[in-house]
């Protein structure tokens, strides 16, 4: 059979789902003929990332670009597949050479806007769209208007969001995702009422769908129209399993929730998915999630038990880290200080849950490096809605086990910058007219209105003021660090 | 304050990377109880805690020092005895809530007063001193203090206790200023 031949039969094995037969002959195809490597290597490089072996799919579809640098659609998957591996700043670098070599498709700009926004570069994110605003294609397209409105939105372009996503309208009234990105523009400037009408108008185009219904429960909280907003978490809410906080479990109880099979079967699928992708963590979340709703229904535990099996663990737990109003930073690092004095069994996996709107990005990105990290909102706000009424009661009897661990000489901390970080850091203390080689200095912080201005944002601006002081009563402090040869630094995000 | 060694970042500079990086980095964190202040424990960093609530907690860490806000009514701006706050943390179903919530403070007349710009420069200089090996080393300081754990130990929401068996230290100067009102016995 001619190398030709060949090809075509791999890549009809390869588009009917017969991963194995097609690598095997791929690999055949690679062995014999030097000319054809860089397809073969890419193809190669997308079994692998359709089989979940990021790594080895980024190590191939490589290997296929050192042979053709000239094919964006190499540099697309090479930067999909890095992504999968957390090699953020390498995807962007692939993205934006598939970018240089004319990929203009919305996913993959929309891809890239997310790598960005992960690694903590929003200057190019909002350069990115920028740039997509002259785009005529995009402008001809509803669901690319759409999807260029959601970016508009997310970096604060609240006007050009909302022109797009009217234009996508325009053509396709029923375009639910478009009511829903209104829905949370009008969230964005605190229009609520509004909000609420465009999660509606979605919802009617859209049918139930989980995570709309989700987000008008958080406009009606907001409007302090409590018992529409718990009915509209009851409705996608399916979490009855436990979790960990502070240290201890936590069961949290969903069991006067009315939850169809339907609802369980969807979450479990969605494990699927994320097993079939390679995903293992977000895997275990939801099959976690799927079991705990079909206790009758073995195929969740199964599932679960499957992935466990191959992460080498035997049972899983949740916590939860950033909530986006009260920052609950140090969870993670809690749960860190117990794994080093050997409280975490080596059978337990933990996956942290966060929000996409955490207090700080940084710390997402660093714990990342540490722990199995899931974000994901509509897990995360489900979950969270379930802990909070056991929080504060189980908290305080846990508080003299976390003073311990903190000061055990064998507790450390964890987290640490890498190189470039720790170059970035420098240079940002130089900005401060700060020499990093020299001078020390003292962070200074005191919360103040502007905290609870910022989050509670036309509800109120006194949430527990009592926590408040005024920075310029630490004058005295800051002059005796300043006489001593020190510098001051007033931090704080959302101060007055 | 206006002095080119003291730098509003938080008003002028701020973004997530280095709120994280400048905790990481500094020689403590000083501030009131919250996230961004908590974060100098991710580091191991020493941190301050100034205008700190409820009386008695402190957030664990490494090098740890706390200064209360002072409780009163809020009607008559009288201090509430220890008694009755200690009282709280024996007898409420849900004690935090009494004394660390908008309901539970209205509900009992309470107000906290902020530390005094004296009182947060006298807990600075013990922080430093506690840097540098110094802080602590009086024996009627060991004593207060022990008396101050004493006192606090059956409360489990605070470290101060003896069954916590590790207890973050109130700052002497505070206790010192304020015996009175932690011991009125004398």
């Amino acid at each position: 059979m001619t190398q030709s031949k060949l090809l075509q039969v791999a890549r009809t094995y390869h588009q009917t789902g017969r991963l194995a037969a097609a690598e095997a002959i791929y690999r055949r195809i690679a062995a014999d003929d030097p000319g054809l490597k860089a397809v073969v290597f890419h193809a190669l490089g997308v079994i692998a990332f359709q089989q979940g072996r990021h790594h080895v799919a980024a190590d191939q579809i490589a290997k296929a670009i050192d042979a053709d640098d000239s094919r964006p659609e190499f540099h697309v998957d090479l930067s999909h597949a890095l992504q999968h591996v957390r090699q953020l700043a390498a995807a962007i670098a692939a993205a934006e050479r598939a970018t240089a070599l004319g990929e203009r498709s919305i996913s993959f700009l929309s891809h890239l806007f997310g790598l960005y926004l992960d690694e903590d570069r929003p200057g190019d994110a909002i350069a990115l769209v920028e740039r997509m605003e002259a785009d005529d294609a995009i402008g001809a397209d509803p669901a690319a208007r759409r999807e260029r409105g959601r970016m508009r939105r997310i970096v604060g372009d609240a006007a050009g969001a909302s022109y797009d996503l009217f234009g996508a309208l325009a053509d396709r009234p029923a375009l639910s995702t478009a009511w829903h990105q209104l829905g949370l523009i009008a969230r964005l400037s605190g229009d609520d009422a509004r909000s609420v009408l465009c999660y509606e108008r979605a919802l009617a185009c859209a049918g139930p769908n989980p995570d709309l219904i989700f987000d008008k429960g958080l406009a009606l909280q907001r409007m302090r129209r409590i018992e529409e907003a718990r009915a509209c978490f009851r409705e996608v809410s399916f979490v009855k399993t436990y979790t960990m906080c502070y240290g201890a479990d936590i069961e949290l109880d969903f069991s006067d929730l009315d939850i169809g099979p339907h609802r369980a079967e969807s979450v479990r699928q969605r494990g699927l998915e994320a097993e079939r992708s390679g995903r293992d963590i977000e895997a275990v979340a939801l099959f976690g999630l799927a079991s705990s709703l079909m206790p009758k229904d073995r195929r969740g535990r199964q599932d679960l038990d499957r992935v466990l099996a191959r992460l080498g663990k035997r049972r899983v737990k949740f916590q939860f880290l950033f909530h986006p109003s009260m920052m609950i930073a140090t969870e993670p690092d809690m749960f860190m200080r117990r794994v080093q004095l050997g409280q975490i069994p080596d059978d337990l996996l933990v996956v942290f849950l966060s929000g996409t709107r955490p207090a700080n990005h940084t710390l997402i990105t660093m714990w990342r490096r540490q722990l199995p990290l899931l974000v994901d909102d509509h897990l995360y706000y489900s979950m969270l809605e379930a802990l909070l009424p056991g929080l504060r009661a189980t908290v305080g009897l846990l508080w003299a086990d976390l003073y311990e661990n903190y000061a055990h000489p064998a507790s450390h901390a964890v987290l640490s910058f890498t190189s470039e970080e720790m170059e970035r850091g420098r240079a940002g203390l130089r900005r401060l007219s700060i020499d990093p080689d020299r001078d020390w200095f003292v962070c200074a912080f005191a919360r103040d209105l502007g905290w609870s201005k910022r989050l509670f944002s036309g509800l109120t601006d006194t949430y527990t003021p009592f926590r408040n002081a005024d920075i310029n009563s630490y004058r005295l402090a800051m002059q005796h660090i300043v006489d001593r040869g020190g510098t001051v630094v007033r931090i704080g995000a959302g101060v007055e | 304050m206006v002095h080119p060694k003291v730098i509003d970042y938080a008003m002028t500079a701020r973004e997530d990377f280095m709120d994280i990086f400048l905790v990481a980095h500094c020689r403590f964190v000083m501030g009131t109880p919250a996230g961004i202040t908590d974060c100098g424990k991710l580091f191991d960093r020493p941190c301050l805690f100034v205008n700190s609530v409820f009386i008695g907690h402190c957030p664990p860490g490494k090098q740890a020092l706390h200064v209360p806000k002072r409780l009163v009514r809020r009607t008559t701006g009288e201090p509430v005895p220890i008694d009755e706050y200690l009282g709280h943390f024996r007898d409420a179903a849900d004690p935090v809530a009494e004394v660390f919530t908008d309901g539970g403070l209205a509900r009992n007349d309470y107000a906290y007063v902020d530390n005094s710009p004296e009182e947060i420069l006298e807990a600075t200089k013990e922080m430093i001193d506690m840097i540098e090996g110094r802080w602590g080393k009086d024996p009627a300081d060991q004593e207060l203090l022990e008396r101050y754990f004493a006192l606090f130990g059956s409360i489990p929401h605070t470290q101060a206790g003896s069954s916590a068996r590790v207890r973050q230290p109130m700052a002497l100067s505070h206790l010192r200023r304020y015996r009175s009102w932690y011991f009125p016995e004398g």
